[in-house]
């Protein structure tokens, strides 16, 4: 069976891969106009200016729109059915994704739910996918953890 | 087309056969569909002087396999409405004086993938990085989505989208 494809990165979106690695959704910001976009260029879509910065995203998004896909692309045949979302990132652009931590049911699948960013490891890449906002987390437990490593990276 | 232009479609014809067609690789179904088309306009190859295709195989392969030696080609390759833009390009090409006779061809081994590509974007493009791997394979993941949205946005219904379905089938 084919293998599930995967992003081989070129040196534009290796920060976006690298940033996915380390568990950030990092997008770009044009300088010039202030329009953040997605996906990874070294060129704002907006005004053409080369003068554009990485940044790290929330991770929040709502649920732009979905299918319910039911015919396999090669390497998916064991996740049919499966959800192909197009979500809409709390800083403003748009990305493909995939839902994950939800059926794919239209039932379950409103437009305009929260999600939230979470990565899946893919061959050599982490993949952003995402899934439910969790309920408000204790203080303690992965949150928490989470600040205290990205702390220490500091 | 042709009292605007002063160009006409002299021909038009399809394989032998239709359907499932595992005995022709994709450039013979090119050529089967272009020789019937050619026949069918009542010229030879030695008329033939343009030539249009998608970028697979492309006009280079099919003008050699054709044996013909073209002064004009056009490998547009942008989906389902290439074909359309050919027939576009043939009348600009056949006006300016580049070409007097275009053939356009096309075949696909959709089933039997005879002599066939893969339908999967380069690995580093940016459909490979940021669309493939999520599942995405051709148009009913890809064109639905947005079709969604509009739904939600301006109220169209399932029962709307399907009058456009059975008025086409007409």
């Amino acid at each position: 069976m084919t293998a599930k494809p995967v992003p081989v990165p070129t040196p534009e979106t290796q920060p976006f891969w690298d940033g996915c690695a380390a568990g950030e959704l990092r997008l770009q910001r044009c300088a010039d106009c202030g329009r953040p976009y997605f996906y990874p260029r070294p060129v704002c879509p907006a005004c053409g200016s080369r003068d554009v910065s990485w940044f790290t995203a929330s991770g929040r998004a709502t649920l732009y729109s979905y299918v319910i896909n039911h015919r396999a692309a090669p390497g998916f045949e064991d996740d049919t059915p499966y959800a192909i979302a197009v979500v809409q990132l709390e800083e403003g652009p748009r990305m493909m994704t995939s839902i994950v931590g939800l059926p794919p049911t239209p039932e379950a699948l409103e437009l305009d739910m929260p999600l939230q960013v979470s990565f899946e490891r893919r061959g050599d890449v982490s993949l952003p996918v995402f899934g439910p906002v969790p309920a408000a987390a204790p203080a303690s437990g992965a949150a928490a953890s989470g600040a205290a490593a990205s702390g220490a990276a500091r | 087309m042709s009292a605007d232009t002063g160009v006409v479609i002299a021909g038009a014809a399809e394989t032998d056969e239709l359907g499932r067609l595992p005995g022709h690789s994709t450039l013979q179904l090119h050529i089967e569909g272009a020789l019937n088309a050619v026949a069918d306009a009542g010229l030879s190859l030695r008329d033939i002087d343009g030539i249009a295709t998608v970028s697979a195989p492309g006009p280079v392969q099919v003008a050699h396999a054709l044996g013909i030696t073209p002064s004009w080609i056009d490998g547009t390759g942008v989906g389902g409405t290439s074909f359309l833009l050919h027939v576009r390009h043939a009348v600009a090409a056949i006006r300016a004086g580049y070409a007097r006779t275009v053939l356009i061809t096309h075949g696909e081994s959709g089933r039997s993938r005879v002599g066939a590509g893969g339908y999967r974007p380069g690995a580093s493009s940016p459909p490979g990085q940021f669309e493939a791997p999520y599942g995405t394979f051709g148009p009913t993941t890809t064109f639905t989505i947005p079709a969604l949205r509009y739904m939600k946005d301006y109220g169209l219904t399932h029962e709307q989208l399907a009058y456009v379905a059975v008025a086409q089938r007409r």
